[in-house]
């Protein structure tokens, strides 16, 4: 197949891959707009418009025609859901203990407020070990082969990264493939360094992307 | 509330670990993300198995959920990620690529499908089951799952450019895959 991550399209070769969500009504105002003026020139392109009508027709009858999945499925994800509760994340349950904390303090009686400090400081101490509690579990994580040839320059793009604690290595090593990405460094403060290949426009953006909405990764900063 | 608002408000609920949420949400975008899956993977027991890893995982990382794009497009992407992953530990397994299992599913067909294939839309049909999964792929998102260019770079990881690409490609293979069945459609 083409590397199609790497070729330009013609105008109206990109007006054409453009129809498809004309049609749809799910192109943004300006591209609507460029491709009505280009059928305008071109009418003959305007036909071509019966063409992504059928596609669309027969591609939603075939995804239609898949029967809904059985009652069975709902049962299986509260079982799922009950054999794997839900840990709260850390910012939720530091929230929690400093409302209760707020709380106790607003009934203490003024000479029992000194303890509050004292208080105060063990949550800066709860805080702080439950912080290096995580990284310590990403420093657990599965280790990876980094990628070789540090010292030339490489085309591409660097980010730092944190992964979930429940990411399976499987998981991380997916996502690493998809995204042509490898690992080249870490975990540093719980961060790893991915190096990724390609230096197209939009593909660092779309790496980022990608990596966040992965439901793996936890922090994206940029690796320069 | 519109749909995507009262979805979006569904995903807050879910975040704070409201596991009625994630069944409403679940009883809301099932069928959508099953079919996606099915149409991926082409295995009813393995796009089940995938279902419920999706919505497990949208239970997990809810309150990693940023509202930057739609909770459907969210979904599909996860269930993307996991749907390439199963079919690559298949195609480790058994050998087979997903452009060798095309060919499979075209002789399934009953005699009835096969009469069927005489018309227009039955043979476009069966050329996009042959398109490569990939292209297959973003068929789907933008004619089923109504997905904008933006949206469809989310759910597949690539900048929107390659999307458009894509579906080039995706459109003229099956143009060609037409042909070779008698139908010319003068393009491109």
């Amino acid at each position: 197949m083409r590397d199609e991550g790497q070729e330009r399209l013609s105008e109206r070769d990109e007006i054409e891959a453009l129809l498809p969500w004309y049609v749809t009504g799910k192109l943004d105002a300006a591209s609507r707009a460029r491709v009505e003026r280009y059928m305008e020139a071109h009418p003959e392109v305007k036909a071509h418009l019966a063409l992504a009508h059928e596609e669309a027709d027969v591609t939603v009858a075939s995804n239609e025609a898949i029967s809904a999945p059985g009652p069975q499925t709902l049962d299986r994800l509260r079982a799922s859901i009950a054999a794997s509760p839900r840990r709260k994340p850390l910012g939720a349950l530091l929230t929690e203990f400093s409302d209760r904390f707020a709380d106790w303090v607003a009934d203490l009686a003024p000479p029992r407020l000194a303890l509050a400090g004292a208080a105060a400081a063990l949550l800066i101490l709860i805080q702080a070990a439950a912080i290096g509690t995580l990284v310590l579990e990403r420093g657990a994580a599965p280790s990876y082969q980094t990628a070789a040839g540090d010292e030339t320059p490489q085309e591409g793009f660097e980010l730092l990264v944190q992964f979930s604690q429940d990411a399976t290595a499987g998981e991380i090593t997916d996502l690493l493939k998809r995204l042509d990405g490898s690992i080249t460094g870490g975990p540093k403060a719980g961060l790893f360094r991915l190096r990724f290949a390609g230096a197209e426009e939009g593909h660092e953006e779309a790496a980022i992307t990608a990596l966040k909405q992965s439901g793996i990764v936890t922090t994206v900063l940029p690796g320069r | 509330m519109h749909a995507q608002a009262e979805e979006r408000a569904l995903m807050t609920a879910i975040a704070s670990g409201d596991a009625r949420a994630l069944e409403r949400l679940f009883a809301r975008t099932e069928t959508r993300v099953f079919r996606f899956l099915m149409r991926v993977v082409r295995n009813e027991a393995i796009a089940e198995e995938l279902l419920n890893e999706v919505f497990l995982t949208v239970w997990k990382n809810a309150h990693r959920y940023e509202g930057r794009s739609e909770p459907v497009t969210w979904m599909l992407s996860i269930a993307h990620n996991k749907a390439i992953s199963a079919m690559r530990k298949r195609t480790e397994v058994t050998g087979l690529t997903d452009e060798a299992t095309t060919g499979l599913a075209a002789e399934d067909d009953t005699p009835d499908i096969a009469a069927q294939k005489q018309d227009k839309a039955a043979k476009i049909k069966a050329c996009i089951a042959e398109l490569s999964a990939e292209h297959r792929t973003v068929l789907d998102l933008v004619y089923y799952q109504e997905q904008s260019v933006a949206e469809a770079a989310e759910v597949l990881g690539i900048p929107e450019a390659t999307v458009k690409t894509r579906m080039f490609y995706a459109r003229k293979k099956l143009s060609e895959l037409l042909l070779v069945r008698g139908i010319d459609r003068g393009w491109p």
